[in-house]
Order: structure tokens, then C-alpha cells, then sequence
């Protein structure tokens, strides 16, 4: 089992004359959880699309177990073992709850589309099974109460979480995800670090999150990486990043950093 | 081939390709700004001519005065039409508007079958422009020399408003951000009638030239010439007047010329438009002018 | 209430269909029937295009074109050789479709199999543009298919189509294509991939994201849907027993579309109920077309009349009734015992 579940060699995306992110080389440790921080605008959520095969990037290679994803389609990707959430929510809007999760099945599923006219056993079989798993990750989300209800219907915080179960439905290895504790109160956001801590004992996963609530970052992540205009400017542990002028530069400014000093 | 014919054939196509051009950069106009098709366009075309014959037969009009009050009613019909089938529906999902614009399309096509009759009309002729005239051994009619320099100079007087006038610049605004627009205080409504306005006048203008050249008109008439014109807006570049005018000239000269030198494919004349279109989708669907619009993940 | 409860009320319901339609080949008068066959037909089209378009998303405007291929296929299958060589005037018709016959259910069959065939053929480069652009490409196609069936004259006769088609397509044929193509339509839709369907209309970055690949799924939805429109074209030709290229144009389109717009885009209950209405609508108000005599007032038929006030209830229901009359609502056997059960409860 490699140690390095995914890395990325030199990756730039540039928009016209724009770069967005610029030479970023970053590895993901088999297991841990990570986070990428910055500013508003620094090329977070690019690189999300780069590693999920959204955004082609200009030069550089995305790396998932030793095989170069870099030019792979966002389903091939996902199939591999790469999910992931939205920085605004992507719900399927015509669907329930639990149809939500199930469609995420889609992808592990064996039997064929034309599976279901002709009434196949193990079509039949194998819904009910995806019928059950998504049950039981919705119930792990504490969602099983509301599997009927249209998906965007649902409160702000429920939502994420169920964003959270489909993407865990299609049985990732590596998750991403985009700023899951955007609009939670301070309660919610702890039960966010421990769910997420949660997951990632059960379902054997390496997380990468995209955060802006700092308590949730330094509660939760084992490594750091700040982005800034495109740049990764430090990466460390919560204590080292908390405390590097670097970082404090780029989200409040050069005085701040000063005033950190003393 | 004789080069007295390829002369006319030439003509004809710039004629033609004018006419569509100018049927475009009404559909380009309003894609622009609503991302809307237009479907009720190739029948604002044909009511310009109904226009000018009501105007000359039963008012007893001069042609020239019934021809400018059909292009005025008929930029008054096309600003009625938004405000009535399109502008309750500006924050609807996109395909709503559309299918209320195939519903008013049809509708206006069976209100005029239903005044008019089926029956075809002759269109009133303006006989300077339709008697031959002899260029050394080539015949032809005024009116293929007369129709590219009146729909050239239309262009121009349009891109004059677009890139130096007030109103013309706050179309471009909108056409690459409304919401921004009108939130610096435009008057997009009024705006968008304008354009609605200006766009009709141009098919007015395209449907009278067209019906002298082809004097029979019908409540369907618009139908086809109206397809083909999208196409050509589309292969132009949907957005960019320039390049309604380009692909209405392009294919314009596309059906003449493959005519002219296969005579045998003049049965599949209609199809070459929808050809060049599932061409154009394939290979570049920005067309040769238009600019890609991204969708933001 | 379980699945072997449902099964048994779905194969009651249908006896009771078989039964009234063994009754009406008898009891009912020829136009009732006519209007009874164009209900199984419009109700098959208007799922077809309901799949494309209210499940998938994807705005097709070409069904006028995968119902001329179905309906050509199927008519030249059917139609007697020694018929075909009187009727191709223009050009004698070519081998091998002079010798090609085949019984009535595999030219359907057929029908249908040649129009996903070129459906998909010609649409798959257009499959993954959006919206309007989709819209304009398959109508595109629509026309190219009617401009080449009126040029390709040994083949279809061209402009003269085909008459004295065998009209085999009574009530049994029809309703029995019926219920197989809501069948198979609700049994898609209602598994997995039926939900895969929705969220490529819904979101299709997420539902990439999720792993659906998702032209795949659009071209087998595209295919489905243009196997159907091409059965109900073989089902419309043998029904009306004459064909030619004029009347596969965008009004046909446009009229199955409106039926699935009015009974509600995602609902099968709206496009069945929308058929049904739209059809006994067209067919009544045939009525403004030709001469009404009311009492001593004799009042014209007016051509193009039907068209304006379909033309007008479409705006109507766009307007102001997005969902269609059904609004998105699905029948299920859960509802009516529900609804039963609230009924007897209040006595």
C-alpha cells in the first residue's frame, strides 16, 4: 500500500494571463486529515477541480496510487477512489434524500441499465442492496429521519451532511471536502470535527478539506497547507502554521504580523 | 460555366446572404442579451410584408411610406411580443421562455393564417427596382445591387449605435453580465425592448427586400428563411453582429454557388443550412466570431 | 402495501384495459376508436420525448424525425411488394426494399431500432451541448431527414410518400405498445439509473463528480427515447395509413412537446393524462375548422383556428402553470389506497 495515497508534481492552472495556482506540489498521507487554507481568491477550490479532473492544468501531473490521473475524466477519477463535496452545495434538486445517496451508488453498481425492464435477479438484488447501504449512510449522518424529504428542503447544515453521505457513497479511498462547515454555529461545527474524525476511522479514508473556520482546521488537521494568490507560502503542523508570520501576512495583512512578532 | 453567369450567380448569393444576415443579427441581438432563441423572428419577418401590402392595397399608400410604417409596426410588434410572452418570464428556467417562443411563433403564423388566408398575395412591387437591366451581357435586376448596400449600411448604422452610443453600450454590458448591469442603474427592460426593436426593424428591412425578389407571400414564409438566418448567427458567432452578418453571407453564397455548380443537389437546397449548422456545432460551436461562456464550478 | 399487492392491482387494472378494449373494437363508433388509437400512440410519444427532455434534461426538438424514420421503416415492411412497385411512380422502388416484408410486430420493432439507430448515429457528436443549441441541432436533424426522405425517391417515394399503408395498427396493437412502452419507460425510470437520468438534469457537474458518466447515460436515454418516438411513427403511419415527408414537421414536434409540457415535465401520470387531454382537445376542436351551422347562423370553419388557440393555452400554461395540470405529481397505488382508506374512515 503506497504511504502517499495522492500528490500533485508542479501543478499551474492559468485563466488567459491569469494564474490561479501556480507550481503547487502537495502529498496526502494515506489515513490523515489535511487542510488547505487562504484567503479568499487564493486557488483552493482550483485545485479541487484540478484533482477531480474538472479544470485540466496547464502544466504539471496529479498523481492517485502512482497512476496519473491528470488527464482522467471527473467519473473515471471518482471511479478510482476520489470523492468529493461542493463549496456551494450541488444537491440533485429533483431527488429525495435518500435518492440523493443512492444515485452516488451508481458507480459501484454492477448490474446494467437495462437491468431494470427486464426484471434480471440480480438487478433486482442488487437495488435493494443500494436501497439498504444508503439507508445505513444517511443513518451514519443522522439523516435516516428525513429520507423521503426532498434534498433541497432540507436545512443548511443537513444538507452539507448529506452532500457528505453521497459523496460517501460511492465508496472513496480519498475524499475532498470543500468547506463543510460554511454556516454552522459553533456546536454544529464541533460535531463536524468529530464526524469527520468519525469517517475516517470507519470508512479507511484520507480526508483533504477546504476550511475557512479556523477552529475546525486546527481541531481537526493533522498537516497544514496555506495557500495565498495561487502560491503555497507554509505547510505544518497547526501549532507551526498558527504561529508562522507568512500566514498571518496573508490573511490579515503585514501589520498583523508585525504585531504577532512581538 | 460562362462568367456572365457566375456574375449573377454572385450577386444572387450576395443577396441573399445579405438578407439572411440582416434576419440574423436580430436572433444574434436578443441571444445575446437573454440567451433566449427567437423562434417568433421568421414571423416578425413576415409580417413586414404583410405590413407593406395592407399598407399599399387597402390604404393606398405610396410604396415607399408603407415600407417605412411596416418597419416601424413591426419593431412596435417585436417590443410587444417580449413584453407579453418573454419579460414575465425573464427569471423562469431558460427552456420556459423558450417554449413560449415556439408557442408564439405558432400563434402568430395560425392569426395570420386565420386573417390572411393561406392564400399566397402578391407582394406591391416598386418597379424601378425589379425591371432587368443590361450590365454589357449580364442581366440583372437593380434590386441584387440595391439589397447588400441597403443591408451594409443598416450594419453599419447598427454597429455605429452599438460601440458609440449610450443605449448601445449598455447592450454590450448586458449581453456579457445583465445582473451587474442592473445593478449600475440601467433600465434593462427598456434596453432590452430597444434591442428587440432594432432587431425587428432589420428583419422588416430583410423580409420587404426579400418579398420583392420572391413577391409571393404567405403566413409560413418566414418559417424556413427564419432557420436559416439562426443558423447563420450561430456560425457567425452567436452574440457578435459582425458575425451574423459574416455567416448570413456565408451561407447565403454557400446555397447559391453549390447549386450553381451541382445542379443535381438543388433538391437538398434546405438541408445545406442544417449541414453547415451540425458542422459548426461540432467543430467550433462559438462560431467564427463568438466567445466561449464558461460555467463556473 | 407490498409488492405482491401492487403486482396484483397492476395485472387487474390491466385485465380491465384488455376488457375495454376488446369492448370498444365493437362498441364504439369508428371516431371514438380513432381518437382511442391516437391516445395509445400520443401517450408513446410523449414519453419518449418526456425521457429525453424531463428526465435527462436534454431539450430535443428532433422527435418529428425519429418518427418519419419508424414510420418509413415500418410502412415499407408492411406494404406488399406488388403494391410498392404501382405505387413508386417517380422511380421504381430499388432492391432490396422491394423484397423486404416482415410481420407487423418486428417492423415496428424495426421502426423503432432504425430510428435509435440514426438517432444516435447523428446525435452523438450534438449529445453534449446544452440547452438551446441541443434544441436547434436535433431540429436541424429533424430537417435534414425530411429533406433527404423527399430527395431519396427509390427508396420513399419522395415527395409522393406512401399510401395504402396495411392498417394494422387497430386498438390491440396500439394499446399493447402501449403498455409494453410505459412498462419499460416507468421500470427505467424507477431503478438506479432512472435517478442517474434525473441528476444529469438536476446537476451535471455533481452527478460527473458522483461518477455517473454521464454522455453514456444521455446517449442510452437518447437512444430509448428515439426507439420509442420511432415505434410511435411506425404505429402513426400503419394508423393513418399515409405518409409522406411534409408531415413530419416541427408542428408534430411541437405538438407531442406540448403534451408533455402540459401534463408536467418527470411525471409519466402527466404525459399519459396530457395525451389523453391534448388528443380529445385537438380532435374536438376540429370542430372550428369546418362549416357549424347553429340554428339559423351558419359559422365559417376558419383554417389555422385550432393552431391559435393551441398556440395560446401552450402560452397560457408556460406562463402561468409551469408544472403542467398534473404539476409534477406521480400516481401510485400507496395514494389511492391512502386516499380510499381516508374516504371510508370519515363515514
Amino acid at each position: 500500500m503506497t504511504k502517499l495515497i495522492m500528490r500533485t508534481e508542479k501543478v499551474t492552472m492559468k485563466f488567459g494571463g491569469l494564474a490561479a495556482v501556480s507550481n503547487f506540489s502537495m502529498s496526502a498521507e494515506r489515513g490523515l486529515i489535511t487542510s488547505l487554507i487562504g484567503p479568499n481568491g487564493a486557488g483552493k477550490t482550483t485545485c479541487f477541480n484540478i484533482i477531480t479532473g474538472f479544470y485540466a492544468p496547464t502544466e504539471g501531473k496529479v498523481f492517485f496510487k502512482e497512476r496519473d490521473i491528470t488527464a482522467m475524466k471527473p467519473h473515471d477519477i471518482c471511479k478510482a477512489g476520489i470523492a468529493r463535496t461542493f463549496q456551494n452545495i450541488r444537491l440533485f434538486s429533483g431527488g429525495t434524500v435518500l435518492q440523493n445517496v443512492m444515485t452516488a451508488c451508481w458507480v459501484r453498481q454492477k448490474s446494467p441499465w437495462w437491468g431494470a425492464p427486464l426484471m434480471l435477479p440480480g438487478h433486482v438484488r442488487e437495488e435493494r442492496e443500494i436501497r439498504e447501504k444508503s439507508r445505513a449512510l444517511l443513518q451514519s449522518v443522522g439523516l435516516s429521519h428525513l429520507a423521503a424529504e426532498t434534498a433541497t428542503g432540507l436545512p443548511y447544515g443537513a444538507q452539507r451532511r448529506l452532500e457528505i453521505a453521497r459523496a460517501l457513497a460511492t465508496e472513496p479511498e480519498f475524499l475532498l471536502l470543500d468547506e463543510p462547515a460554511a454556516g454552522m454555529n459553533p456546536q454544529e461545527s464541533r460535531e463536524l470535527m468529530d464526524f469527520i474524525r468519525k469517517i475516517r476511522d470507519e470508512f479507511k479514508l484520507t480526508i483533504l478539506l477546504i476550511e475557512h473556520d479556523m477552529k475546525v482546521v486546527m481541531g481537526v488537521s493533522e498537516w497544514i497547507r496555506v495557500l495565498d494568490y495561487g502560491v503555497l507560502i507554509a505547510e505544518g503542523t497547526p501549532d507551526e502554521i498558527r504561529s508562522d508570520p507568512k500566514v498571518i501576512e496573508a490573511y490579515l495583512g503585514r501589520e498583523a504580523a508585525a504585531y504577532a512578532k512581538d | 460555366m460562362s462568367l456572365d453567369m457566375f456574375v449573377q450567380h454572385f450577386f444572387n448569393a450576395l443577396m441573399l446572404g445579405s438578407l439572411y444576415g440582416l434576419i440574423a443579427i436580430g436572433y444574434t441581438m436578443v441571444y445575446g442579451i437573454l440567451r433566449l432563441i427567437n423562434f417568433a423572428h421568421g414571423d416578425i419577418f413576415m409580417i413586414s410584408t404583410y405590413f407593406v401590402f395592407f399598407g399599399v392595397s387597402l390604404f393606398k399608400m405610396p410604396w415607399v411610406a408603407a415600407a417605412l410604417l411596416s418597419i416601424a409596426a413591426t419593431a412596435a410588434c417585436g417590443i410587444l411580443i417580449d413584453r407579453v410572452a418573454y419579460r414575465p418570464l425573464r427569471d423562469a428556467p431558460r427552456i420556459s421562455a423558450l417554449i413560449s417562443a415556439i408557442g408564439v411563433s405558432f400563434f402568430i403564423e395560425n392569426i395570420c393564417l386565420v386573417f390572411f388566408t393561406g392564400i399566397p398575395r402578391p407582394m406591391p412591387r416598386l418597379e424601378v427596382l425589379v425591371e432587368v437591366v443590361r450590365l454589357g451581357s449580364v442581366r440583372i435586376l437593380p434590386l441584387v445591387l440595391v439589397v447588400p448596400l441597403v443591408s451594409f449600411s443598416l450594419v453599419a448604422a447598427l454597429l455605429l449605435v452599438l460601440y458609440r452610443t449610450k443605449p448601445g453600450l449598455a447592450m454590450r454590458a448586458i449581453s456579457k453580465d445583465i445582473e451587474t448591469t442592473r445593478l449600475m442603474g440601467v433600465r434593462i427592460n427598456s434596453i432590452i425592448a430597444l434591442t428587440f426593436a432594432i432587431g425587428s426593424a432589420m428583419a422588416a428591412a430583410a423580409g420587404i427586400m426579400w418579398a420583392l425578389r420572391y413577391p409571393q407571400i404567405n403566413p409560413f414564409m418566414g418559417v424556413i428563411p427564419g432557420f436559416k438566418a439562426f443558423i447563420a448567427a450561430v456560425c457567425g458567432g452567436i452574440g457578435s453582429v459582425q458575425g451574423a452578418m459574416a455567416g448570413g453571407l456565408i451561407l447565403g453564397f454557400m446555397e447559391i454557388m453549390i447549386i450553381a455548380f451541382f445542379p443535381g443537389l438543388s433538391g437538398y437546397r434546405d438541408a445545406f443550412a442544417f449541414v453547415l449548422l451540425i458542422l459548426i456545432l461540432f467543430v467550433k460551436p462559438t462560431g467564427i466570431m463568438g466567445e466561449k461562456l464558461e460555467d463556473k464550478i | 402495501m407490498n409488492a405482491g399487492t401492487k403486482t396484483i392491482l397492476n395485472i387487474t387494472a390491466l385485465a380491465f384495459l384488455a376488457l375495454f378494449v376488446h369492448w370498444a373494437q365493437g362498441g364504439l363508433d369508428g371516431y371514438k376508436v380513432q381518437v382511442l388509437n391516437l391516445i395509445a400512440v400520443n401517450i408513446i410519444l410523449a414519453l419518449s420525448l418526456n425521457l429525453i427532455y424531463g428526465y435527462t434534461g436534454m431539450f430535443s426538438l428532433g422527435h418529428a424525425g425519429f418518427m418519419a424514420i419508424g414510420a418509413y421503416v415500418c410502412a415499407i415492411l408492411i406494404i406488399p411488394a406488388a403494391q410498392k412497385e404501382m405505387m413508386y411512380i417517380l422511380q421504381p422502388i430499388i432492391w432490396p426494399f422491394s423484397v423486404m416484408r416482415a410481420p407487423f410486430f418486428v417492423a415496428v420493432l424495426a421502426g423503432g431500432a432504425a430510428a435509435a439507430f440514426f438517432g444516435l448515429l447523428i446525435s452523438l457528436p450534438v449529445l453534449r451541448l446544452g440547452g438551446d443549441y441541443l434544441g436547434i441541432a436535433t431540429l436541424g436533424f429533424a430537417e435534414i431527414i425530411r429533406v433527404v426522405f423527399t430527395n431519396i425517391t427509390p427508396i420513399t417515394n419522395g415527395a409522393l410518400g406512401l399510401k395504402g399503408i396495411p392498417g394494422y395498427a387497430g386498438l390491440t396493437w396500439n394499446y399493447f405498445w402501449c403498455v409494453l412502452s410505459v412498462y419499460i419507460i416507468v421500470k427505467l425510470l424507477s431503478s438506479n439509473f432512472g435517478n442517474c437520468l434525473r441528476a444529469i438534469r438536476d446537476d451535471e457537474v455533481a452527478a460527473k463528480a458522483m461518477g455517473i458518466n454521464t454522455f453514456r447515460c444521455k446517449a442510452v436515454s437518447f437512444g430509448v427515447g428515439a426507439f420509442f418516438a420511432g415505434v410511435g411513427g411506425a404505429l402513426m403511419g400503419s394508423l393513418i395509413t399515409t405518409i409522406d415527408p411534409k408531415m413530419f414537421n416541427f408542428q408534430l414536434t411541437f405538438n407531442i412537446l406540448m403534451i408533455v409540457v402540459v401534463g408536467g415535465l418527470g411525471s409519466v401520470t402527466g404525459s399519459v393524462a396530457g395525451a389523453v387531454v391534448i388528443t380529445i382537445l385537438l380532435e374536438w376542436l376540429r370542430f372550428v375548422e369546418y362549416t357549424v351551422e347553429i340554428g339559423p347562423w351558419v359559422i365559417p370553419g376558419v383554417p389555422g383556428m385550432r393552431m391559435v388557440i393551441f398556440s395560446l393555452a401552450l402560452l397560457f400554461i408556460i406562463l402561468y402553470r409551469r408544472r403542467g395540470i398534473i404539476g409534477g405529481y406521480e400516481f401510485s397505488w400507496d395514494d389511492l389506497g391512502r386516499l380510499l382508506r381516508r374516504k371510508g374512515a370519515d363515514k
